[in-house]
């Protein structure tokens, strides 16, 4: 499988999929629901990557009014927003912004972070692949 | 009045259920009448060495420890009765997310996000 990713990524000539955030219908529905509660049509929610956390970094949510920031990158989803800054962005592109519903909790979560070498079992902290080499750490 | 044969020993309940972990467990069982409660278990896992779980019980197995209040059941599996006892058990909600915590007065540890512990 890392194999394909690998020749995909090396030869694809379409939009690099691992330089976005794929947003799921689950986080865009949470994200409505809040906004309705709120009564905040514009609420958005705020990813950001903390040092801190078992495995070195950690991943932080908040839901926000609309700010848009100088070096925010904002991800749309059936009319929802998710914001990242640049920095937390390079540690987290490729990644899927969930809303993991289970029985003992609820909250998002990313997933699938391609920068990620291994996470806390939780999903809340992870370390970050070639962490020297990652422009998010100059 | 006879003496009772047997001597009475207060006994507490091995867990406490707040009002806010009842609603949200007649909430859950509300979508499931069949069941007969909720189970806590404990699985290997975080990266404190344990993380609580929690699914719908059918019914009580022999070595589930019950305890009923603020009108829920709920079973705890043998193997989750010496981390789980004498805590309470809570459900939390913010606008990120909303879990059932367990404060444990035993746990020497917990990690970040809050699901794991050692003991």
């Amino acid at each position: 499988y890392m194999g394909i990713r690998l020749a995909w990524r090396r030869f694809s000539t379409t939009p690099d999929l691992d330089n976005t955030l794929i947003i799921t219908n689950s986080c865009a529905k949470r994200i409505k629901y809040l906004q309705e509660k709120a009564n905040d049509p514009n609420l958005q929610l705020r990813v950001s990557v903390d040092e801190g956390g078992c495995s070195g970094f950690q991943y932080k949510f908040e839901m926000q009014p609309e700010v848009k920031e100088e070096d925010d990158n904002v991800f749309t989803k059936n009319g929802t927003k998710v914001v990242v800054d640049s920095t937390s962005f390079d540690l987290i592109k490729g990644s899927t912004v969930d809303y993991v519903v289970e029985m003992i909790k609820s909250s998002f979560a990313i997933t699938n972070n391609p920068q990620s070498e291994s996470a806390c079992g939780c999903g809340t902290s992870f370390a970050v692949k070639n962490f020297a080499n990652n422009p998010a750490t100059h | 009045v006879a003496p009772s044969s047997r001597p009475l020993r207060p006994r507490k309940a091995a867990l406490a259920i707040s009002e806010a972990a009842a609603t949200k467990i007649k909430d859950l069982l509300h979508d499931k009448p069949d069941a007969y409660g909720l189970r806590i278990g404990v699985k290997k896992r975080g990266c404190n060495g344990m993380s609580y779980t929690l699914d719908f019980a059918d019914k009580k197995e022999k070595m589930d420890e019950e305890v009923k209040e603020n009108g829920v059941t709920v079973l705890i599996d043998s193997k989750a009765l010496m981390y789980v006892l004498g805590s309470e058990m809570d459900f939390v909600t913010n606008r990120i997310s909303s879990e059932f915590v367990f404060n444990n007065p035993n746990a020497k540890g917990t990690c970040g996000c809050g699901e794991s512990f050692n003991v």
